[in-house]
C-alpha cells in the first residue's frame, strides 16, 4: 500500500483496540502496549531496509491508492527514523506510565495512528497525500493531549489547540489550492517543474504566506505559538516527548520540503523572512521560560527555542545549514524526549509539576535525576553532549552564509537557556521540603530503559558525531539536490 | 590471543583494574587489592608478549580510530610499538608490579587504601597509554591521567594530620600533604599548557598529530615552520616546558622534594621509577624530528639545536643544583628526591648532547635511556627499602635513624647495592650508563657540560655516602631514638626491592653488552628514519682512548666525593657540624643549599605571594562591581523582560486566533519589503 512502514504502522494501529479488547478479557490490557512497541520496531526495520534500498538506488517514487502519489529519499528516510526511534521510547515508557488510565488500547492506537500519520508526512511525494497524513497526525494528536478527559486541563489545552492548528490547516489547504490553480498539478516535483517555467507572480506570495501560516502554527513559530505551552504542558508525558520531540519538527520538515523544492522561485524572500522568525522564535521561546515554575510548561517553552535553532540553520538554505537543522532535529527528539519522560517520571511519583514542590528529588531518584540533568546540560548546548554538535553545525553554517547575527543570536540565547535548564537542575538538588519528596522512591524499570538508551545515545552522539552528521548531510543533500 | 591484543590490553589492563576492588564485595577484604594487583601483573605480561613482536624494523602501528578534525586530520587512538615503547612499557608494568606488591603489606591499616589503589592502578594505566600512544592526542590524555593520579597521591593523608607533615625540623618550617600536592598539580599544569601550545602549533605546521607522520613530513613541516624565524624556537620552549615541569627539571623542580608528602610506594612508582621518566621518554620520542632539522635537512636549520642546547644545558645544570641539595638533606626521602631530580638531569643531558654533533646520535641517545632503565631499577629498590626504614624508626629524618646493620642484615645489603649503583660504583648498573653519558658529551665536543657533569659525580657519591652512613653507621648503638620496631620487615615487601637488587647487579654484570644490544636496537631505529647511514649502525666506536677517559674521570670523581663522606660518616674522623660552624664560607655554603639556592622562596614571592596579596583588592573592587552587574543587573533585566514577553501568553483563545491574522500581515509586509518591491 503505501510502503511497508507505513502498512505496518496502519495495520498496528487498526488492530490494537481488537488485540486490547481480547487482551481486557484476561485483565492484562497493558500487554496491548507491548504489541504496540513490536510493531514500532517492525517498522523501524523496514525502515532501516528501505534506507539500505535509498542509499543504494535513489529516491523510490510509485503511486498508491487514489492516485496518492510516495516519494521516499534520503530526508524521508531521516525524519522516519526519529519518528519511529522517539515513537518506541515513549510506548515502551507508557507500559508503566498509563497503567492507571482506563482505554489503554485506543491510546496506543492514537500513538500508533499519530505516527503513522508522521511517516506518512514525510513519505509524501504530491501535496494532497501531505495533508491527508498531515491531518491524520493532528486529529489524533489532539485526541492524545486530551485522553486524561476526565480532568479539565487537558480539554481546555486540547480545544485550544484544535482551533488553532484547524485554522492552520484551513489556510494551508487554501494555500495549496492557489499553487493548484497556478501548476494545475500538485505533485512535488511537478510543482518544482511548473513554477520555474511560470516564475513568481502575486499569486504565489499570497499561496507562500498561506501556508506558512498553516505549517507555522503546527512548528510553533512566534506569534502563533500559544497553544504549544498549553498542549505539550497538559497531555501526558510520553504525548509530551512525541509533541515537543518529533510532532513539532514535522512542521519544520514540511517547511523545508516545501521551501526547497516547491517554492523555489521565490527562495530569498523565504529565507530571509524565515531568519527574522527564527531570530523571534528563539529569544521568545528562551525569554519566557525564565520565571516559570511548572516544569512541563518549562520544557514547553524550550522546544519554542529550539525550533528557533532549527530555523536558522535553515534559513542559511546551505547544505551545512540543512545538515545542522536536520540533526538538531535528531538530537532535540532525543534530548527533548529524555527530558519529558523524565520529568513524567517524577509526576509519576510526586503528582506535581511544580517545580518548588519537586526540590530535592534528585536525592531519592537519583538515576532519574541524572538523566534529566544529562538531557538538559545536552539542550544548553555543553560539549561534549549531543545538542553542541548540532548547535555548534547551525552556528557554523550561518558564519559560513554571511549570517553570523544569526549565529550569535543562537549563541546568546544557549547561554539566557543555561540560566533555566540549570535552575532546573538546581531544584532537583536542593534540600527536601516536601514530605511527598520524602517518600518518592527510584522509578519502575520499564521506564527507566528508554531513559538509559537515551542518555546514552546522547553521550554516544556527542562524542561520534559522525554517522549523524553523515546521515544528515545525505538528507539534506536529497532536498536540495533532489529538486 | 594475537599479538596485536598485547598493547591495547598492556594499557587497558591496569585502566580497568583501578575500578576493580569497588566492583569486588566487600566481604573479600584486603583479598580485593591483590586483584587490583593482577591487573597490573596481566599488563607486565602484556609487555613481556610485546617483546617478541618487536618490530624488526622500524615502527609498527596499531590505529584505532576516534574522530577526525574539520581540516581532515584524524585523532586515533593508536599504538605506536619502536624498541622505545617497548622497552620502556616493560620496565614501567615489571616496576609498578613490584611496587604494588610491596604495597599490599606496606598500606595495610592506612587511612583511604581505597583511593590508594584506585590511583595507583589507573596512574600504571596512563603511564603505559602515554607511552604507547602513536598520537600527541592519545599521549597527551595518559600525561594528564598521571599527572592527576600523582596529585591525588601526594595529596593521600589530605586530613594533613600532623604526623604526615614533611619539612622541618623545627624551626623550619613544615609542610602539609594537600599543599604539596597542590604544588605539584599546579607547576606541572602549567608545563601541560605551554606543551599543548607547542602540539597546536606543531599540528597548524604539520596537519597531523601523529607521531610517525610527524617524523616522515618533519622535511616539510620544518622547513616551513623554519621560514619565519623564532617560531621554532618558541615552540621548541613550549614543548620542553612540559617534560621539564613533569621531569622536575630547573625551573620547574621545586614540585618534587615536596611530592614525597604521600606513603613511599607512591614516591618510588610516581616520583623516582616511572613518571618523572615521562618527560624524558618525551624528549626522546620528539628527539629524531629536530635531530633531523638539525643536521640533515637542506639547509641544516639551526633554530633546531635549541632543541639540544636547553635539553643538555637544563640538564647537566639541575644534575648539579640536585646534587648539591641533597648534600644537606635530612629527610630521606627528600635527599632521595633531590637525587632523582639529579639523575633526570643525567638523562636530560644525555639525550641532549646527542644531537649537539652528527656522531654522538647513537651514543648519546642509548646511554640516556639505559640510564633510564638502571635508575628506575636501582632508586625504586632505594625508595622501598626507605620505606622500610621510615616505618621502622618512625621518622623522616636521617638523623634520627640509627640502625644496625646485623638486625636488618638483607635491608642494608640492598640498599648498599643500590646506593653503589646510584654512586656508578663498578661493576654495577649505574656505573655503565653513567659512563656513557660522559663520554656522548666528550663525543659531542661539550667539555662545559662533561666537567659539570664530571663535577656532580663526585657531589653524588658524596650525599649517598653521607645518607647511609648517617643511618647504618653511626658506631654507637643506643637504639633508635624513637624506638620503633627494629629487625626485617615482612617478606612480601622484603622480596621486591631483593628482587631490584639483584637486577641491579645482574644488568651491571652484563652492562657492556646490554648496553652494546641496546644501542644496536636505537641505530637500527634511527637508520630506518634515514637519521644515520647504514656504515653507522655497525657503531660509531670511538677510539680506546676516549673511551678510557670518562671512566678515569668517573672514578676519580667517585674518590674525591667519597674520601671525606667516608671519613666523615662512617669512620668519624671529622665532625662536621664544627667545621661548618667555623668556617663562615661553609656556613654560608650550607645555608645556601639547605634553602634549596633560594629558588624555593624566588618561586613563592614572585608567583605566589603577589596574587595572595591582589586577591584582597580584586575581591572588593572588580569582583564586587562584577557581582553587582553581572549577578543583579543581568537577571533583574532578563527578569523585567520575562515579565513583558509573559503577557503574549494570554491563554484567550480569541487573542491567539487574532495572533494568526496578525502573523498574516508581518509576512505580508516583510514579503512586500522584500519581494514585490
Amino acid at each position: 500500500m503505501f510502503s511497508p512502514p507505513i502498512d505496518i504502522l496502519l495495520i498496528f494501529a487498526l488492530t490494537t483496540p481488537l488485540i486490547g479488547w481480547l487482551l481486557e478479557r484476561i485483565k492484562k490490557v497493558q500487554l496491548c502496549g507491548v504489541y504496540a512497541s513490536i510493531g514500532l520496531m517492525i517498522s523501524l526495520w523496514y525502515i532501516y531496509e528501505l534506507f539500505g534500498n535509498i542509499s543504494s538506488g535513489g529516491a523510490q517514487t510509485f503511486t498508491s491508492f487514489f492516485s496518492s502519489q510516495l516519494r521516499i529519499d534520503m530526508l524521508g528516510i531521516f525524519m522516519a527514523t526519529i519518528f519511529v526511534l522517539i515513537g518506541i521510547f515513549a510506548s515502551v515508557y507508557s507500559l508503566r506510565y498509563m497503567e492507571r488510565d482506563t482505554g489503554v488500547p485506543l491510546f496506543y492506537s492514537l500513538l500508533l495512528l499519530m505516527i503513522s500519520g508522521m511517516v506518512g508526512t514525510v513519505f509524501a511525494g504530491d501535496f494532497f497525500t501531505f495533508f491527508v497524513f498531515w491531518e491524520m497526525m493532528c486529529i489524533s494528536s489532539y485526541t492524545l493531549v486530551a485522553f486524561r478527559k476526565q480532568r479539565w486541563e487537558p480539554i481546555e489545552a486540547a480545544f485550544k489547540y484544535l482551533i488553532m492548528s484547524s485554522a492552520g490547516s484551513a489556510t494551508l489547504l487554501f494555500g495549496m489550492s492557489i499553487l493548484y490553480g497556478i501548476c494545475g498539478t500538485l505533485n512535488f516535483q511537478g510543482l518544482h517543474m511548473a513554477l520555474s517555467n511560470v516564475g513568481s507572480s502575486v499569486w504565489l506570495y499570497v499561496s507562500a504566506i498561506f501556508i506558512l501560516i498553516g505549517l507555522g502554527v503546527k512548528s510553533a513559530i512566534v506569534p502563533l505559538h500559544t497553544w504549544l505551552p498549553d498542549a505539550h504542558s497538559a497531555a501526558p508525558s510520553p504525548i509530551s516527548a512525541m509533541l515537543s520531540g518529533v510532532v513539532v519538527e514535522t512542521g519544520i520538515y514540511a517547511i523545508c520540503r516545501v521551501g526547497f523544492t516547491v517554492l523555489t522561485g521565490i527562495e530569498v524572500e523565504w529565507l530571509s523572512v524565515l531568519a527574522i522568525l527564527s531570530l523571534v522564535t528563539m529569544f521568545v521561546g528562551n525569554l519566557t521560560p525564565l520565571l516559570q515554575t511548572d516544569l512541563k510548561r518549562l520544557l514547553a517553552y524550550s522546544s519554542i527555542g529550539h525550533i528557533g535553532y532549527m530555523l536558522a540553520g535553515l534559513a542559511t538554505g546551505t547544505v551545512l545549514g540543512l545538515t545542522g537543522t536536520l540533526m538538531h532535529i535528531f538530537n532535540h527528539g532525543i534530548m527533548k524526549g529524555a527530558a519529558f519522560l523524565c520529568a513524567g517520571m517524577i509526576l509519576y511519583r510526586l503528582e506535581t509539576r511544580e517545580m518548588k514542590e519537586m526540590a530535592g528529588i534528585g536525592r531519592k531518584m537519583p538515576i532519574t535525576a541524572a538523566i534529566f540533568a544529562l538531557s538538559l546540560f545536552a539542550l544548553t548546548g555543553m560539549p561534549p553532549l549531543n545538542g553542541f554538535i548540532s548547535e555548534l553545525t547551525i552556528i557554523m553554517a550561518t558564519v559560513e552564509a554571511n549570517m553570523a547575527w544569526l549565529g550569535i543570536a543562537v549563541i546568546v540565547n544557549s547561554v539566557i537557556s543555561a540560566a533555566y535548564y540549570l535552575r532546573t537542575i538546581k531544584a532537583l538538588l536542593q534540600p527536601i521540603s516536601h514530605k511527598k519528596v520524602e517518600e518518592a522512591k527510584e522509578g519502575p524499570l520499564v521506564m527507566l530503559i528508554p531513559l538509559l538508551i537515551m542518555a546514552a545515545l546522547i553521550v554516544v552522539l556527542g562524542i561520534f558525531p559522525d554517522t549523524l552528521i553523515n546521515f544528515a548531510r545525505s538528507a539534506a543533500i536529497a532536498l536540495l539536490g533532489g529538486g | 590471543m594475537t599479538i596485536e591484543l598485547a598493547p591495547w590490553l598492556c594499557w587497558a589492563m591496569p585502566t580497568i583494574g583501578s575500578v576493580v576492588h569497588f566492583v569486588l564485595p566487600k566481604s573479600l577484604g584486603r583479598a580485593r587489592y591483590a586483584a587490583v594487583a593482577l591487573f597490573s601483573f596481566v599488563a607486565w605480561m602484556m609487555a613481556l608478549l610485546m617483546i617478541f613482536s618487536m618490530p624488526s624494523h622500524g615502527y609498527e602501528e596499531l590505529r584505532g580510530f576516534w574522530f577526525s578534525l574539520p581540516e581532515g586530520a584524524s585523532v586515533g587512538i593508536g599504538i605506536l610499538l619502536d624498541s622505545l615503547s617497548i622497552i620502556l612499557a616493560n620496565l614501567v608494568a615489571f616496576l609498578s608490579f613490584l611496587i604494588l606488591v610491596y604495597s599490599f603489606k606496606y598500606m595495610e591499616g592506612e587511612p583511604g587504601e581505597d583511593r590508594y589503589w584506585f590511583f595507583m592502578s589507573l596512574f600504571i594505566g596512563g603511564m603505559l597509554m602515554l607511552i604507547l600512544a602513536n598520537n600527541f592526542i592519545f599521549f597527551f590524555i595518559g600525561w594528564k591521567i598521571v599527572g592527576l593520579c600523582s596529585f591525588g597521591l601526594i595529596g593521600h593523608y589530605y586530613t594533613d594530620d600532623k604526623k604526615y607533615w614533611i619539612g622541618g625540623p623545627p624551626p623550619h618550617p613544615f609542610q602539609k600533604p594537600s599543599r604539596c600536592g597542590l604544588k605539584a598539580l599546579l607547576v606541572t599544569t602549567f608545563g601541560d599548557v605551554a606543551l599543548l601550545g607547542g602540539i597546536i602549533i606543531i599540528y597548524l605546521y604539520s596537519g597531523t598529530f601523529n607521531f610517525v607522520e610527524l617524523y616522515e613530513s618533519a622535511s616539510v613541516w620544518l622547513s616551513k615552520m623554519a621560514e619565519t624565524p623564532g617560531i621554532l624556537t618558541i615552540t621548541t620552549l613550549l614543548l620542553l616546558a612540559g617534560p621539564f615541569a613533569k621531569s622536575a627539571q630547573f625551573p620547574f623542580h621545586e614540585w618534587l622534594p615536596e611530592a614525597m608528602a604521600g606513603p613511599t610506594p607512591v614516591s618510588a612508582l610516581i616520583h623516582a621509577a616511572t613518571m618523572v621518566k615521562a618527560g624524558v621518554y618525551f624528549v626522546a620520542r620528539v628527539l629524531p624530528i629536530f635531530y633531523f632539522g638539525a643536521w640533515l635537512a637542506v639547509p641544516n636549520i639551526q633554530e633546531a639545536l635549541v632543541f639540544f642546547v636547553v635539553v643538555a644545558s637544563v640538564g647537566g645544570f639541575t644534575a648539579f643544583l640536585a646534587g648539591t641539595q641533597a648534600m644537606v638533606a635530612l629527610e630521606l626521602k627528600k635527599a632521595l628526591a633531590y637525587s632523582t631530580m639529579s639523575v633526570i638531569g643525567y638523562m636530560m643531558l644525555s639525550l641532549g648532547v646527542a644531537g649537539m654533533s652528527p656522531t654522538a646520535l647513537v651514543e648519546g641517545f642509548t646511554s640516556g635511556i639505559f640510564h633510564l632503565i638502571n635508575h628506575g631499577i636501582f632508586k625504586a629498590a632505594l625508595f622501598l627499602c626507605a620505606g622500610v626504614l621510615i616505618h621502622a624508626s618512625h621518622s623522616i629524618y636521617i638523623t634520627d635513624m640509627n640502625f644496625s646493620r646485623k638486625e636488618m642484615k638483607f635491608t642494608w645489603a640492598f640498599m648498599w647495592i643500590a646506593s653503589l649503583a646510584l654512586i656508578g660504583i663498578p661493576p654495577l648498573s649505574g656505573f655503565w650508563s653513567k659512563d656513557g653519558i660522559l663520554l656522548s658529551c666528550l663525543e659531542s665536543g661539550q667539555y662545559a657540560l662533561f666537567a659539570l657533569a664530571a663535577l656532580t659525580v663526585a657531589v653524588t657519591s658524596f650525599y649517598t655516602i653521607r645518607f647511609m652512613g648517617i643511618m647504618f653507621h653511626k658506631g654507637h648503638s643506643e637504639g633508635n631514638s624513637h624506638g620503633g620496631h627494629v629487625g626485617e620487615p615482612s617478606i612480601v615487601m622484603l622480596i621486591p626491592y631483593g628482587i631490584l637488587a639483584v637486577l641491579t647487579v645482574g644488568i651491571g654484570l652484563v652492562g657492556p653488552w646490554m648496553k652494546e644490544a641496546l644501542s644496536g636496537l636505537f641505530s637500527e631505529q634511527f637508520h630506518d628514519l634515514h637519521l644515520i647511514s647504514a656504515e653507522n649502525v655497525a657503531h660509531a666506536s670511538a677510539s680506546p682512548a676516549a673511551e678510557v677517559v670518562p671512566i678515569a674521570a668517573s672514578l676519580a670523581m667517585i674518590l674525591i666525593g667519597a674520601f671525606p663522606a667516608y671519613r666523615a660518616y662512617i669512620a668519624h674522623k671529622l665532625e662536621v657540624s664544627s667545621i661548618i660552624n667555623r668556617h663562615g664560607l661553609l656556613k654560608g655554603l650550607h645555608n645556601f643549599l639547605w634553602n634549596r639556592w633560594y629558588m624555593d622562596s624566588f618561586f613563592n614571592n614572585v608567583f605566589v605571594k603577589p596574587v595572595l596579596a591582589s586577591r584582597e583588592p580584586t575581591a572588593k573592587y572588580i569582583e564586587g562591581g562584577m557581582d553587582l552587574a553581572l549577578n543583579v543587573g543581568i537577571p533583574k533585566l532578563f527578569g523585567q523582560i520575562n515579565n513583558n514577553i509573559r503577557k503574549l501568553q494570554t491563554g484567550i483563545l480569541s487573542v491567539n486566533m487574532l495572533y494568526i491574522l496578525g502573523f498574516m500581515l508581518i509576512l505580508i509586509i516583510a514579503f512586500l519589503l522584500l519581494g514585490v518591491f
